[in-house]
């Protein structure tokens, strides 16, 4: 769906950091759509030079009131209605309380912050300030998601006795470098296990979402969790790289979750748009689903079925890319979806800062199951 | 929907040995996996040995293979799958806690488990401190063919028995005449025309346990190991807790 402006007022919008993926896709996103009037950003220098190097334009950022300070940003641009809170995952609690504090809304990372204590100031800051929090959770976009969810409320299946889903990547640490720092990633430098030289802040962090879909699609909640890393298959990241996490809901349903940086990418600092070079592993992104009932099962892939194989560049690179149609966009559809709600249209978001803190408990559930080697019971 | 021709077990092992000129000196009998049972069974006279047909399997073969050899040491292996109903779960379990171990090159340390009817959930912590996940289910109605995928990681790799997008067990033949699904065959090699890939990997086990040095004793006492990693599987799920070995 194309936004028609009509008589909207642009959204004048800053954006904090470009440090997560994602970010980068939602300022695109809004660069688009006539219902954002992107106004300011804030980005370190190093980020600023690797975005301008990827895109080969030095003038990248030239058209908007640029700063290296998000607090500086914000002191500068009252007018603000919306930051993007794009920093690593150590900042998003910073920025957000800067938003907070001076009425602006937010969309927030998957990982608003794996510090509860920090979330807990987090919800408290939301509902004094009154502002529209929104948490950019892409597989909740998705058509396949809704197809299998509403087959399983259908009892298609039967009982459903279990689900198992993995979510796998490439792992950016080599280009995005906070991804490798624990302190960075996770908030701060914390053992996998005892006397272990790998730290919590890995794919088990950056991969939240066969966490939240496993709430979503049942509408139960965890009940225990049992979580084991593998040797790291990159013997240099600092993180987790493989990781697997048994466990049961409230309703008995079984669940398997691997969301593992399973997809081996090129060992880059220097990502080159044009080149478009990522990994090894002919796929970068796939998020896949079984289901498991008494009176039958399904196969699925709930990122998107549509692809291409593909041989290419001078050393006959071999890809499977995933396709998406030539519409509006998901993401930009999400994000004009927020801009509508913050000029008051009404809006019942899929799911709240409140309700994603129980996938933050779940994950750091994991990661004391890991450090414990027991089962956690949530 | 797979087309099939009354073929059996037993006419692709004759097959098998005639193309190869062979002959064995012993009774054989081929008796096929009831609900109770963990797997096949070949008597040889009169006595029952477990069929492992899944080792032979020629893409769980070549996981194992590449795992231990070409991918640069692996690190972790997931087994994925769903199973006819009637097969059971524990029967599932068995056969892929055997190829488990045999894909990461190690026996079990310990065994973390939830089940539930006829699923299961398990992460196997091995004793060179590779990890493996099994995931499976016993859902799938009568007549449907096993979709099991292996996949194995490793440092300088991975490789898996489904290729990247698929998420079923391709076909060699698919034939649309006048169903609006196909009708799909799955020969594989001419000894063994006409019998389906499960058919066609049970022959094979059975026509190499006859024709090669086959320790007999070692299979049954393995039978008796896997039984007892399910009854900790069994123990882990009930108490919550990881069983070590």
């Amino acid at each position: 769906m194309n936004a028609n402006k009509g008589n909207f007022k642009p959204i004048k919008v800053g954006v904090m950091g470009l440090k997560n993926g994602h970010a980068e896709g939602m300022f695109n996103a809004m660069k688009g759509s006539p219902l954002f009037e992107v106004v300011a950003l804030s980005l370190d220098p190093e980020t600023r030079c690797k975005f301008e190097d990827r895109y080969g334009n030095a003038d990248l950022f030239k058209k908007y009131d640029t700063f290296c300070d998000d607090e500086e940003m914000v002191k500068k641009h009252p007018e603000l209605e919306l930051c993007i809170c794009g920093g690593s995952n150590a900042e998003h609690f910073r920025q957000f309380k800067l938003c907070a504090e001076r009425g602006i809304n937010v969309v927030m990372m998957k990982v608003p912050t794996l510090d509860m204590a920090e979330y807990a100031e987090m919800l408290r800051l939301e509902k004094e300030s009154g502002i529209k929090v929104s948490i950019e959770l892409e597989m909740r976009w998705y058509a396949a998601v809704e197809r299998v969810k509403e087959l399983i409320g259908q009892n298609v299946f039967g009982e459903l006795t279990a689900i198992n889903a993995y979510n796998y990547s490439h792992f950016p640490m080599w280009w995005n470098h906070w991804m490798n720092d624990p302190k960075e990633s996770y908030g701060k430098v914390v053992p996998l296990k005892p006397n272990f030289n790998k730290f919590r802040g890995g794919a088990l962090t950056d991969h939240p979402h066969v966490f939240d879909l496993m709430r979503y699609m049942t509408g139960s909640e965890f009940d225990s969790v049992y979580a084991e890393i593998a040797p790291n298959m990159r013997e240099s990241a600092a993180v987790e790289d493989m990781v697997y996490v048994i466990g049961k809901l409230k309703n008995g349903v079984v669940v398997s979750l691997d969301p593992s940086y399973a997809n081996k990418e090129y060992e880059q600092s220097r990502l080159v748009l044009k080149k478009d070079r990522l990994s090894h592993y002919p796929k970068s992104v796939q998020v896949e689903m079984q289901v498991c009932g008494t009176k039958g099962g399904a196969i699925c892939d709930l990122y998107n079925p549509n692809t291409t194989e593909q041989m290419r560049f001078e050393d006959l690179e071999y890809r499977v890319n995933t396709r998406f149609y030539d519409i509006s966009g998901t993401r930009k559809a999400y994000m004009e979806r927020f801009a509508r709600a913050i000029r008051g249209e009404k809006y019942t978001p899929d799911f709240t800062l409140s309700d994603h803190e129980k996938t933050m408990r779940v994950i750091n559930a994991c990661y004391e199951s890991i450090y414990t080697g027991k089962t956690v019971k949530l | 929907m797979s087309v099939t021709h009354n073929k059996t077990v037993e006419d692709g092992v004759k097959s098998l040995l005639k193309a190869n000129g062979e002959s064995v000196g012993v009774k054989w009998e081929y008796r096929e996996k009831k609900p109770d049972d963990m797997t096949d069974s070949l008597i040889i006279d009169g006595k029952a040995y477990p069929i492992f047909y899944w080792r032979y399997d020629p893409q769980v073969q070549a996981i194992a293979r590449n795992a231990k050899f070409n991918i640069g040491g692996s690190v972790s292996a997931k087994t994925t799958g769903l199973i006819k109903r009637e097969y059971g779960i524990e029967a599932y379990l068995y056969k892929e806690l055997d190829a488990a171990e045999w894909i990461l090159d190690s026996d079990i340390k310990k065994i973390t488990a939830t089940l539930n009817k006829n699923a299961a959930a398990v992460i196997l912590k091995m004793e060179n401190g590779k990890v493996a996940t099994l995931e499976l289910g016993a859902a799938l109605p009568e007549g449907a063919e096993e979709q099991t995928r292996h996949t194995a990681w490793g440092r300088e790799g991975m490789e898996s028995t489904r290729v990247v997008s698929t998420k079923v067990r391709p076909q060699s033949v698919y034939v649309f005449t006048d169903s609006k699904t196909p009708y799909t065959y799955n020969d594989t090699t001419l000894e063994l025309y006409g019998l389906t890939l499960e058919q066609s990997t049970i022959a094979v086990s059975i026509y190499k346990m006859l024709t090669e040095v086959t320790d007999y004793a070692a299979l049954t006492e393995r039978d008796g190991q896997l039984r007892k990693y399910i009854e900790i599987v069994r123990k882990s799920d009930i108490t919550g807790e990881s069983v070590e070995l």
